[in-house]
């Protein structure tokens, strides 16, 4: 058989094929079209028995009302059927099924046939065995929570007795006064805690009495459509009598449970008071714990204000710096006198070096200070950076003159122009400078106002 | 990322300075200086330039505050940078021409090798819609990062980057400096922090171009 040959046999098997492949699609598409009817079909039938079966059991409700004529709670009324979901689209890969025969259903077929007997003994029984367990439930349950509120309120008044009482002596506190506070306060948040667990208790039983009040109302139910009418009835009084008792003992529980509450933010009240009184203590502001291993012998505290006062010549040291900038980089370095002027060498002598180069730099930094002018300029750049138009309308200065006030400004490091817009800002040592300046100023004026005080006395 | 260089050269045709719309940074760039572009090797596409002759950056990094100017002025020239992205605005016909071929780029290529792009270049900015643009320098090695609002440097010593009028953060080697809206400067010297915050800028670097403005914003909101 020659190539040609073959490729035409091909050619006619593909055809085959195809026209295989296109009858197959044709029938599974048919095949699908009729499964979807068929669902369809069936979710229709399933919507109209539910509405039919929902229609007849309000029908019945309302029939046995008018023939009873006793006004007593009625069962809830039937949920109502759930809306039937959506048919889901049949999906391409799924092989088509064949449809399934639909069952005819009718609402004959629905009856409320029961299997429990409810005139038998045992449902009698059952019945008595539940009431009892109801009673007794919620018996316990407003035992626990009158135990619970008297204990509660008890330990509340003590508890806030005494820590009234160590709040007001709070001056007189020492360290172990406030250790045994702490463990009161730890010791009553124990006892809370516990009051919680047999509130908690308390709770679930509660719970449980509920669970079986709603069983109750269940058979009440099943007795509604058993149309046992006496039975009824009689359940619904013990129902109703049971359900008061349940309310009760509910209140009762949330009446603790507020009783419970009342006293956690009381205790938190004091333990926040407590805090506030430390957190004064450590600032300095309140009554001052001092332990007694501080204390002298004779019981002073001398070598105790020792040591607060050499902690005090420490801060006064810390304080005691200057900003100095550096020219380069020069915003925001911070040097310490200790590290950039060892004014005293270490073995105790003074060091001349360092003070020639302290004399210099220091007289060259207060000469850039030293003029009315560039104070004013170094006041006005303290609130905002400024434009060269503006300053020199602020302080009056045009040209030359005022390039020769900021440029001993910028040569000191007093301030920086911004190199794109051109305004000028202050720096950090220039503030410093500033606020050195005017520290002189108010404690010149203030030895003045001071000698007037003396002349006038004498 | 890997890079590779196309020769077909542009050349500044006369000195010139651009500030940036952020009024923070202005670049001043030299007669004779060559532009060659900068392609992706993976997805063969033009991301940028390299410059090859001294570009000058000078930025306002400094912010008026409480206690006075916290920041720094920057004044730098560098010999070679690489610029992204493509649409630079000053990249215009008034400023550069063609020209024809290099005989030799080994010598760019060689520079190019030099630099490590850290930024992922997934997606690249347009200048127009973000007002972003990338310079990074080899020698000395930093990068930086100017949109409409912000400018950005990150160097081997320090980080700073500045928002609008006022806001600034500041990292150098052992303290890290923020100012805020109102002028208030926090300045903390501790290690924890200092480190947290050279990682959370350092993880922004891993982020696409895109986005890295974005994030750089995340930072001054938290100021």
């Amino acid at each position: 058989m020659s190539k040609d040959e073959q490729i035409d046999e091909l050619r006619d098997e593909i055809e085959e094929l195809k026209n295989l492949i296109k009858n197959l699609s044709k029938s599974q598409a048919e095949a699908y079209k009729d499964f979807d009817a068929s669902d369809r079909e069936l979710e229709e039938k399933e919507r109209k028995l539910n509405e039919k079966i929902q229609r007849d059991i309000e029908r019945a409700n309302r029939r046995k009302e008018r023939e009873e004529h006793i006004h007593v709670r009625g069962p809830k009324p039937p949920k109502p059927p759930k809306p039937a979901k959506p048919a889901k689209p049949a999906r391409h890969a799924r092989p088509a099924s064949p449809a399934k025969p639909v069952k005819p259903f009718f609402a004959d077929d629905f009856n409320f046939d029961f299997d429990f007997d409810f005139d038998s003994d045992e449902f009698k029984d059952k019945m008595k065995t539940i009431m009892k367990k109801v009673e007794k439930a919620s018996e316990e349950g407003m035992k626990t929570a009158k135990k619970v509120s008297e204990k509660l309120s008890k330990d509340f008044h003590k508890f806030l007795e005494k820590e009234t009482d160590k709040i007001t002596k709070g001056v007189e506190l020492s360290d172990e006064d406030y250790a045994e506070m702490k463990h009161d306060v730890s010791k009553e948040r124990k006892h809370i805690d516990k009051a919680q667990r047999e509130v908690d208790e308390a709770r679930k039983e509660v719970d449980e009495a509920r669970r079986y009040v709603n069983s109750i109302q269940r058979r009440l139910e099943h007795a509604y459509r058993d149309n046992d009418v006496k039975k009824q009835v009689e359940i619904e009084k013990d129902l109703l009598r049971e359900e008061k008792v349940l309310m009760d003992s509910m209140s009762h529980l949330s009446r603790t449970r507020s009783e419970l509450a009342q006293t956690r933010r009381e205790f938190a009240r004091l333990q926040r008071r407590a805090g506030k009184i430390r957190a004064a203590q450590k600032k300095g502001h309140g009554p001052i714990i001092i332990s007694r291993d501080k204390l002298g012998e004779d019981g002073t505290i001398s070598e105790y204000v020792a040591k607060v006062v050499n902690s005090v010549g420490k801060n006064l040291e810390s304080t005691f710096r200057t900003a100095v900038g550096d020219r380069k980089k020069g915003v925001r370095k911070v040097l310490s006198v200790e590290d950039d002027i060892n004014l005293i060498s270490p073995n105790g002598r003074v060091d001349i070096e360092a003070l020639e180069q302290f004399y210099e730099n220091a007289a060259e930094l207060l000469s850039a200070l030293g003029d009315k002018n560039r104070l004013k300029l170094l006041k006005i750049l303290e609130n905002s950076p400024q434009y060269q138009k503006e300053l020199s309308e602020d302080t009056g200065l045009r040209g030359g003159t005022f390039k020769h006030h900021t440029d001993i400004l910028q040569d000191e490091g007093f301030i920086t122009r911004e190199a794109i817009r051109g305004r000028y800002l202050i720096t950090q040592l220039g503030i410093e400078a500033l606020k050195l300046a005017e520290m002189i100023y108010l404690r010149e004026k203030q030895l003045e106002e001071e000698e007037i005080d003396i002349d006038i006395e004498d | 990322m890997r890079l590779y260089i196309k020769n077909r050269p542009l050349k500044i045709t006369h000195s010139f300075e651009y500030t940036f719309n952020n009024k923070q940074v202005k670049i001043s760039l030299s007669k004779n200086t060559i532009l060659l572009p900068i392609f992706d090797e993976k997805k063969n596409r033009q991301i940028g330039y390299i410059l090859d002759g001294p570009v000058g950056i000078i930025a306002d990094l400094l912010v008026h505050s409480q206690e006075g100017a916290v920041g720094e002025l920057i004044d730098e020239i560098y010999s070679n940078v690489l610029l992204f992205p493509v649409n630079l605005p000053f990249l215009t016909p008034d400023h550069v021409k063609e020209i024809q071929p290099l005989e030799d780029i080994s010598k760019h290529e060689e520079i190019v090798k030099k630099y490590r792009v850290q930024i992922v270049h997934e997606e690249y900015i347009s200048y127009e819609e973000r007002e972003g643009v990338m310079i990074q320098t080899y020698n000395p090695s930093s990068l930086w990062f100017i949109s409409k609002d912000s400018t950005f440097l990150i160097d081997t010593e320090e980080i700073i980057g500045r928002r609008e009028e006022k806001k600034l953060f500041w990292l150098v080697k052992d303290s890290f400096t923020t100012v805020n809206n109102k002028g208030h400067v926090k300045s903390t010297k501790d290690l924890f922090s200092i480190t947290k915050v050279q990682k959370t800028v350092h993880r922004i670097l891993d982020t696409p171009l895109t986005s890295i403005f974005s994030r750089f914003s995340e930072i001054f909101a938290s100021i």
